[in-house]
């Protein structure tokens, strides 16, 4: 680049036909890679959630698992669009039940983005805010939940599953997504600390607490639920336990809205 | 729209009321901007003797001193909106980005020219000085054209491209402006201005505010910020390596294994700021 | 250009370059962002590896079939967007075979498009000589750089957090601050030096 000869015209040419040409492979070769690869990367996370799900509530697989999922309407106060398997259902703030639409059957087995796609239409300015999913037996009862929260860490966001059995009573916690720093942080993740969670009921939650320090090897029987924090990551356990507390909580609500 | 209610922790908020008397916990509507369809529940009211028509509200749960809240007096209708002040958050973002986070030390980016350019105090000061400069620009650049071009039309697998595109124009005009301008500037921070290309935070801070989908502000701050971080690890390691050029080291740590070591120790020091919560 | 004449060095001496001799990232001291931040296992190394190989070699081969038709005055902006389509295609392709690791190390696989390496390979080699050696050469640099980043994987796992590849070889954590951030900076720092060391002693 250094040397100063002057562009010649039909230099110009070839310059522009260059540049011209390799942006323009570019775009294609990036536009059939993507159009390749993103319905695979979609069944994939949305495999991987399935067998997750499974493995939280101990399915078999026969039960059926029912993704119910949350939009915000506009207008002030804004409205709440439920996406059932078959229907849309509008309800408000306070839970009181608006207006419903069906889903077509094209869309019931449909990915979730076409679906989404179809509530943007029917639901005119709202955007998907948030899921939970229900399994269900093959003859129509309810065996468990399996809801999605994220919390801030000590990094970033912190994102989880929690199933709860039929009753509300914790079947799992699994951490999806975190940035938290190895060999601190992300201890979260490993069975010592998120199975502490097992067992635990909703009105327990209320007064879950977090004790600093590790788990002694004799725990008295105690009158109050408490986690034990991992050692030199107490944010982050902090974070999962109140993610968890106000995941379940507003699973609670919902339910009631929904069901 | 009032102002007067603050988060004052995690499960308390001051608030001024213009109608007398204690309201009962029950006539307050306390909601999330998140989850408009969850009500907080509200365990006290408490009244504040000093200030009139003050209230103390106390929450059933926690709530995060961060967030947006919105509270309803349904006696009155009045509704108060609380939130982080934008230069609140501006500045969190700002001070996270540069010793929270310092993309040098806590996220390893930009090593290369880290190690290239920190030998002497004065080129990691040229470094840092025009890296924060060029950083900011690029960084608006591509937020602008992300949010206004990629975002709507659906494009964001060329993200990568596009953002180096930017880089490098961005690069190849500050080269030909400043050469133009002021040539005793060019001589002295031309060369920096090139190195830039290969600095991969110029290119990390479009992407996290792309995936974090950050605000014109937010966008601004993490820019500023990852320049600034870049530039104080830049000096802070300039000022180490030429006490260790004169420091009788081994033989077979000379050079880069020594600035290495630093690093590391530099790394543990920041980690010291990563419990501040701002 | 006369460097069409010049004689493309054997497959063995590129291997030696790549490994040792212009190792990336013990001797280049070039792409270490990824060495420090994702070598914390060998898992997460051996997939950043593998991904800047896949596009060093892939990159090298484009450039060295096209360097006919590349004008010289914006060969570097070509070869700029030949790298950045390879690497979002790896993006691409990662996100959707291994979501889990990529969700760890998705941000790196990006940043691999700001590698001088990758950048200075094709400006030293790819672009002067023919097809075979230049994709050998890039080859022998990816491997080179992969070796790096599975050896500090290997040895802050195992030292750091008593694993190898997840499976747990020792009870305890014989040094957990290798794991920790600042770990990766001390990991490289000691093995250039034992690099150095050995060098030295070769030529005593």
């Amino acid at each position: 680049m250094k040397e100063k000869s002057p562009i010649t015209a039909k230099e110009m040419w070839r310059i522009t036909l260059n540049l011209t040409l390799v942006c323009f492979s570019a775009a294609l070769i990036l536009g059939v890679v993507f159009n390749l690869t993103e319905p695979k990367k979609r069944s994939q996370i949305a495999a991987n959630e399935k067998t997750l799900i499974q493995k939280l509530l101990n399915l078999d697989e026969k039960a059926k698992i029912l993704e119910v999922r949350r939009y915000l309407g506009p207008g002030q106060p804004p409205t709440i669009g439920y996406l059932l398997s078959d229907e849309l259902r509008q309800y408000n703030l306070d839970g009181k039940f608006l207006k419903k639409w069906d889903l077509p059957e094209v869309f019931q087995k449909a990915p979730t983005q076409e679906r989404d796609e179809w509530v943007e239409k029917e639901f005119p300015e709202s955007h998907f805010v948030g899921r939970f999913f229900a399994a269900q037996n093959p003859d129509g009862t309810l065996t468990g939940y399996v809801t999605e929260g994220s919390q801030y860490g000590f990094k970033s966001l912190i994102r989880f599953f929690v199933a709860l059995s039929q009753n509300f009573q914790i079947r799992g916690v699994e951490v999806i997504s975190h940035e938290e720093d190895p060999g601190l942080g992300d201890e979260i993740t490993k069975p010592a600390f998120k199975n502490q969670f097992l067992g635990i009921r909703l009105e327990d939650l209320q007064t879950l607490k977090l004790t600093k320090g590790p788990k002694p090897e004799e725990v008295a029987p105690e009158k109050e639920k408490q986690i034990y924090a991992v050692t030199g990551a107490t944010i982050s356990s902090q974070a999962l336990v109140d993610g968890v507390k106000q995941a379940v909580w507003h699973l609670e609500r919902r339910l009631n809205v929904v069901r | 729209m009032s102002k007067q209610a603050t988060l004052l922790n995690d499960h308390q908020i001051e608030v001024v009321v213009t109608k007398p008397g204690v309201p009962s916990p029950s006539e307050f509507r306390l909601t999330s901007k998140k989850d408009p369809d969850i009500l907080i529940p509200i365990q006290e009211v408490n009244v504040i003797p000093a200030k009139e028509g003050g209230l103390l509200l106390t929450t059933g749960v926690k709530v995060d001193p961060k967030g947006s809240y919105q509270l309803i007096d349904t006696r009155t209708g009045a509704e108060w909106l609380m939130a982080p002040s934008l230069f609140g958050v501006v500045i969190t973002v700002l001070l996270t980005a540069a010793l929270v986070q310092n993309f040098v030390f806590t996220r390893y980016l930009g090593l290369c020219v880290f190690f290239g350019v920190s030998r002497k105090r004065e080129t990691a000061i040229g470094m840092g000085v025009t890296f924060t400069v060029v950083g900011t620009l690029s960084g608006l650049l591509a937020w602008t054209i992300d949010r206004f071009v990629l975002h709507p039309f659906r494009l964001h697998f060329l993200q990568i491209i596009v953002f180096i595109g930017i880089v490098a124009f961005l690069v190849q005009m500050t080269d030909t402006i400043l050469k133009k301008i002021n040539r005793p500037l060019h001589r002295k921070f031309g060369i920096y201005v090139v190195l830039i290309t290969t600095n991969c935070i110029i290119l990390a801070v479009p992407l996290l505010n792309a995936l974090n989908e950050n605000g014109f502000w937010e966008s601004l701050a993490l820019a500023v910020g990852s320049g600034i971080g870049f530039a104080l690890a830049l000096f802070l390691m300039s000022c180490a390596r030429e006490r260790t050029d004169l420091a009788p080291v081994p033989s077979v740590f000379q050079g880069l294994p020594i600035a290495f070591i630093l690093a590391g120790l530099f790394a543990l020091a920041f980690l010291g700021f990563s419990g501040l919560k701002i | 250009m006369s460097f069409d004449k010049l004689q493309a060095p054997p497959f063995r001496e590129l291997l030696w370059r790549g490994f040792f001799s212009e190792n990336p990232v013990f001797r280049l001291a070039l792409s270490l962002c990824p060495a420090v931040a994702v070598t914390n296992s060998v898992k997460n190394g051996l997939m950043m590896g593998l991904a800047v190989w896949a596009v060093q070699v892939l990159s090298s081969l484009t450039i060295a079939i096209f360097r006919n038709f590349i004008h010289d005055k914006v060969r570097i902006p070509i070869y700029t967007i030949v790298i950045a389509v390879w690497v979002t295609a790896m993006d691409m392709t990662l996100a959707a075979l291994a979501p889990k690791i990529y969700s760890e190390i998705g941000l790196y696989i990006k940043l691999i498009v700001a590698f001088a390496i990758i950048i200075s390979r094709l400006e030293l080699f790819a672009s002067k000589f023919p097809l075979i050696p230049s994709v050998l050469d890039g080859f022998s640099m990816g491997l080179g750089f992969l070796f790096a980043m599975v050896l500090i994987g290997a040895i802050r796992e195992v030292l750091g957090n008593g694993t190898i590849w997840g499976v747990t070889l020792i009870e305890v954590r014989p040094i957990l601050f290798l794991v920790l951030p600042a770990g990766g900076f001390f990991t490289i720092g000691l093995l250039m030096a034992a690099l150095n060391w050995v060098e030295k002693g070769r030529h005593v």
